[in-house]
């Protein structure tokens, strides 16, 4: 064994360990982002010019105001709706704290084209069902509004339902992590709840309040499914569009300008969660024992969060699956109007169920792949201090800011172009199997970490003091201990890649369509509304179901659902 | 001084535990640094097989890292650590954890919570190889030993904290290591159990003629449990030796107040004769002390002396006492602790002692007394 190459010496052969996860990040993350990095920059030459052509276009120009605009709004709104929500769960004895909780979490993993499906349908200018009921209450005499869907604001309305999630998701631990003695000292020396809810909570929640909104930003910013139904010009939508008109130095442009926006967010939020280790003032210790306000204000909390809940689940899906049982929707709410009819005829279309085949093979080998070499570079970086692992821990973090979009086009220049199209991945399962894996492998690495981190040293020297190796403690001792979080981070992985649209919808080929790229073409088309309900619906059902296994999990590793970083 | 030296063999089949299995222990010049900092420094020791030594100190002292130096979970940058004969660091061999033959009862105990009892005592000897009706009769001898037969079939989750820690116990002598290693074990636990714990595992190492590494920060723990004690600081052995003479001649300041309570006290004026040395105090009385680091006291100059609190007798009015040193004062204040009383007495100058008689009270608040104690138990300090 090496001398002095560890300071707690687990593995026998830690470089080796060390070099597989520094080539698993290196081939999916740096390679791509490298790659189309240096290939924005250069023209025969090192050259600005297809950052300079972005900023001349006047539609990408507008492209970016708008997805600007969009992700600005979501952030705001997030708050100004997150906030009183994640109050009312995390402070009040409100009614239905665990509905409000479980149906974020459902708003946050369920895919966001299947919401924007659903409002088109509810709010669409001309059929929508509310257009149609507002223009009969108030009789008014035009054929379209005065809801329009189809705006910015439509799109931030639609775009919001994970927004708020993720500030939701950010904000209630921190509540329930505060020392309700701080606030108690407040209340004895003389501020009433409210002055102390402005001076004590909210300053202590700055951090959480931040990268909350942070994360509702740049998950606005990387969207394409709503932008793509609502027929808006968002970054995202002109980076296809210019693949599409084979400019790949305006898609490397634009995909570069998303990315480098996305960054400053996420150095931001990373930011402010270490803002937030800082606040917190008594480590690691939970206070779920407090009371809370009841009464009038719980009622009003409980009014709130069930408004919530029907706005962002039940109404539009409950929408959904109406339509998905007309037999036409053209004759609305009529008896004999009701059949599965369009259940039968989207799951048995061949198409659909080539595409099923394809996305849940995709999806099971990605969230495999993903959660073992999560938990390689997990233990590297946590267990085997070697140098260097920060760089590890850098690059595995980075896709959370390469939106699948922007991903997509990278990977599309990485291997069309040699050498790499040597490997003829193009077109084919390959280079959508690449793309999974880089957009999810955060999800494998965090879950290991947290769970790793969680996990005392003194298990693993037990066993090596016991007698046995650095690989054998690992089999022995630490996969048994860690097997819960595991399953999570597969069922996790799984749910997240089975209706992946962002990277698939470009990197798809003649056979190779997914789940929400056939999806996106009953709904253009082939097969009308009521059949892409009718699909929408089972893919929320399934997305529901993994969801629940995957709470049940959690649940029983006692750590609770955690998403994101 | 060493009983016996039995384990010649190394480790065979698991038999019976009722024959000493520790082996004598060498450690010397041990070094240790994380980047610029130094967290061990020059630190040595022979341990004979079947004894047990407490590592004594401060945290951040060292006392840890030397410990898990000698488990083989931190690596020295040099320095070399000797069992039984067989070299486990030096500087061309350094064994794995895993060869070393060793047990270690965990801070946290780390029971690994996915196995039974069982299994948990079961896996260093699964490691060894040994067969399936061995490695059941051994577990079983050892839950027997530790008392805790009947719970080899529970997961450690469902047991309590003392229990957690006799199985603990009972995994690390399990496999009849060698050296057995102890890394502040009964830290987790409430006062009493705490007590009982330190004299069961006392007791079984010497019934087992274990040989015990003990790191503490408990003065009461270390000095109830071990053969020797060193006393470190700084990443250095300050002292070391039996714990009575820890106790009673502390060779520093650290020493003195870290290992029991003293009343540290400047002499100035210092003069030497033979067998002793004689200096004044702040309020000009003179005080003799005739153990210690005598040589090195300066003649003219100023040492510090030790006296214990208990060492001290107290009584009313000018004459009372006998003792080589004799102080007039007056107590300040009393204090009744249960089986003992503090008084805080004023001696002039500006200088207070601290006092301790068992009950009942020898002076009231206020009381004029005299301070009596002997000159060979005041001691000379190094520094």
């Amino acid at each position: 064994m090496a001398r002095g190459v560890t300071k707690r010496a687990i593995l026998d052969r830690p470089a080796i360990a060390w070099a597989i996860a520094a080539l698993w990040l290196a081939y999916l993350v740096a390679i791509p982002i490298g790659y189309m990095t240096v290939d924005s920059l250069t023209d025969d030459g090192l050259t600005l010019a297809a950052y300079v052509d972005f900023f001349e276009d006047p539609k990408l120009r507008t492209a970016m105001r708008n997805s600007l605009t969009v992700a600005a709004g979501v952030a705001v709104l997030s708050v100004l709706v997150g906030a009183p929500l994640a109050f009312g769960v995390a402070r009040t004895q409100m009614r239905g704290r665990s509905l409000v909780s479980a149906a974020m979490i459902v708003c946050l993993v369920s895919p966001d084209f299947l919401l924007a499906m659903a409002y088109i349908a509810l709010a669409g200018p001309n059929a929508g069902y509310f257009n149609q009921a507002l223009r009969a209450v108030f009789e008014l005499k035009t054929e379209s509004g005065p809801l329009n869907i189809f705006t910015l604001w439509g799109l931030v309305l639609t775009a919001l339902p994970h927004g708020v999630s993720y500030f939701f998701l950010a904000l209630v631990p921190a509540l329930r992590n505060v020392d309700p003695a701080l606030e108690e000292a407040s209340r004895v020396q003389g501020a009433g709840p409210i002055e102390t809810i402005r001076d004590v909570t909210l300053p202590l929640m700055r951090p959480a309040l931040l990268s909350g909104a942070l994360l509702a930003f740049s998950g606005s910013l990387a969207m394409y499914g709503p932008p793509h139904m609502l027929r808006l010009n968002v970054l995202t939508i002109s980076i296809r569009e210019s693949l599409v008109r084979l400019d790949f130095k305006a898609a490397s442009a634009a995909s570069m300008v998303l990315i480098l926006m996305s960054l400053a967010a996420l150095v931001l939020y990373r930011h402010s969660t270490r803002q937030a280790e800082r606040f917190r003032t008594v480590g690691g210790k939970s206070f779920s024992e407090r009371a809370g306000a009841e009464g009038r204000i719980a009622a009003a909390f409980t009014v709130l969060g069930i408004v919530y809940v029907l706005a962002v689940l039940v109404v539009p899906y409950g929408g959904m699956t109406v339509i998905s049982l007309m037999k036409s929707v053209g004759m609305g709410f009529s008896a004999g109007n009701w059949s599965f009819d369009n259940y039968r005829a989207v799951l048995g279309d061949p198409a659909v169920r080539k595409a099923a085949t394809l996305s849940v093979s995709l999806a099971a080998a990605t969230a495999t792949l993903v959660t073992v070499m999560g938990f390689v570079v997990a233990y590297v970086v946590i267990r085997l201090k070697l140098r260097g692992r920060w760089l590890l821990d850098y690059m595995s973090i980075i896709p959370l800011a390469v939106p699948g979009t922007a991903l997509a086009i990278a990977l599309a220049v990485v291997y069309l172009n040699p050498p790499l199209n040597a490997l003829g991945l193009y077109g084919g399962f390959g280079i959508l199997f690449v793309a999974y894996l880089t957009r999810f492998i955060t999800f494998g690495v965090r879950t290991s970490q947290s769970s790793l981190i969680q996990l005392s040293p003194e298990f693993e020297e037990a066993s090596r003091v016991g007698g046995a190796s650095g690989l054998k403690t690992v089999a022995l001792i630490t996969l048994p201990m860690m097997r819960q979080a595991l399953v999570y981070a597969w069922l996790l992985v799984f749910v997240l890649a089975l209706p992946e649209l962002s990277a698939s919808i470009i990197l798809k080929g003649i056979h190779t369509q997914t789940l929400s790229t056939v999806l996106l073409d009953i709904w253009n088309g082939n097969g009308g509304l009521a059949q892409a309900c009718a699909f929408g619906m089972t893919m929320f059902a399934s997305v529901g179901l993994l969801l629940l296994i995957a709470a049940a999990i959690a649940k029983r590793a006692s750590g609770g659902l955690r998403i994101g970083t | 001084m060493t009983p016996s030296e039995n384990k010649a063999d190394g480790s065979s089949s698991p038999g019976a535990l009722s024959r000493a299995s520790g082996v004598d222990l060498r450690v010397a010049g041990l070094r240790k640094s994380y980047g610029s900092v130094v967290a061990v420094h020059d630190v040595g020791f022979e341990l004979p097989a079947g004894q047990m030594i407490s590592l004594i100190g401060p945290s951040g002292c060292g006392k840890t890292t030397t410990l898990r130096m000698i488990a083989g979970l931190e690596q020295p940058d040099i320095g070399s650590i000797v069992a039984g004969g067989r070299v486990l660091v030096d500087d061309e061999t350094r064994l794995p954890p895993e060869q070393r033959d060793l047990g270690m009862v965990f801070q946290s105990y780390a029971l690994w919570p996915h196995m039974t009892v069982f299994d948990n005592l079961a896996y260093g000897l699964k490691r060894r190889g040994h067969a399936r009706e061995a490695i059941a009769a051994k577990v079983a001898e050892v839950l027997r030993i530790v008392g805790m037969s009947q719970y080899g079939e529970r997961f450690p989750g469902q047991l309590s904290g003392g229990q957690q820690q006799r199985v603990a116990l009972s995994r690390a002598i399990a496999t009849e290591p060698g050296i057995l290693l102890f890394d502040e074990p009964l830290s987790n636990l409430d006062a009493v159990l705490r007590e009982q714990m330190r004299f069961e595992i006392r007791s079984l190492q010497q019934r087992l003629g274990i040989t015990g590494v003990y790191v503490t920060h408990s003065q009461d723990e270390a000095l109830a449990m071990s053969d020797q004690i060193a006393v470190m600081r700084d990443g250095r052995i300050v002292q070391i030796g039996k714990p009575a003479d820890i106790y009673g001649r502390p060779v520093t300041r650290f020493v003195a107040a870290f290992i029991g309570l003293t009343n540290i006290v400047e002499l100035r004026a210092v003069a030497a004769d033979g067998n002793g040395i004689a200096g004044s105090l702040p309020g000009g009385a003179t005080i003799q002390a005739r153990v210690g680091a005598i040589a090195a006291a300066p003649s003219g100059g100023t040492v510090a002396v030790s006296i214990r609190p208990v060492e001290i007798a107290i009584g009313r009015g000018a004459g009372a006492g006998t003792g080589d040193n004799r102080l007039a004062g007056r107590v300040r204040t009393t204090a009744f602790t249960g089986g003992l009383i503090d008084y805080f007495v004023d001696v002039g100058g500006g200088l207070e002692l601290r006092v301790q008689t068992t009950p009942p009270a020898a002076a009231e608040p206020g009381d004029d007394v005299t301070l009596s104690f002997a000159a060979d138990r005041t001691v000379v300090l190094a520094d």
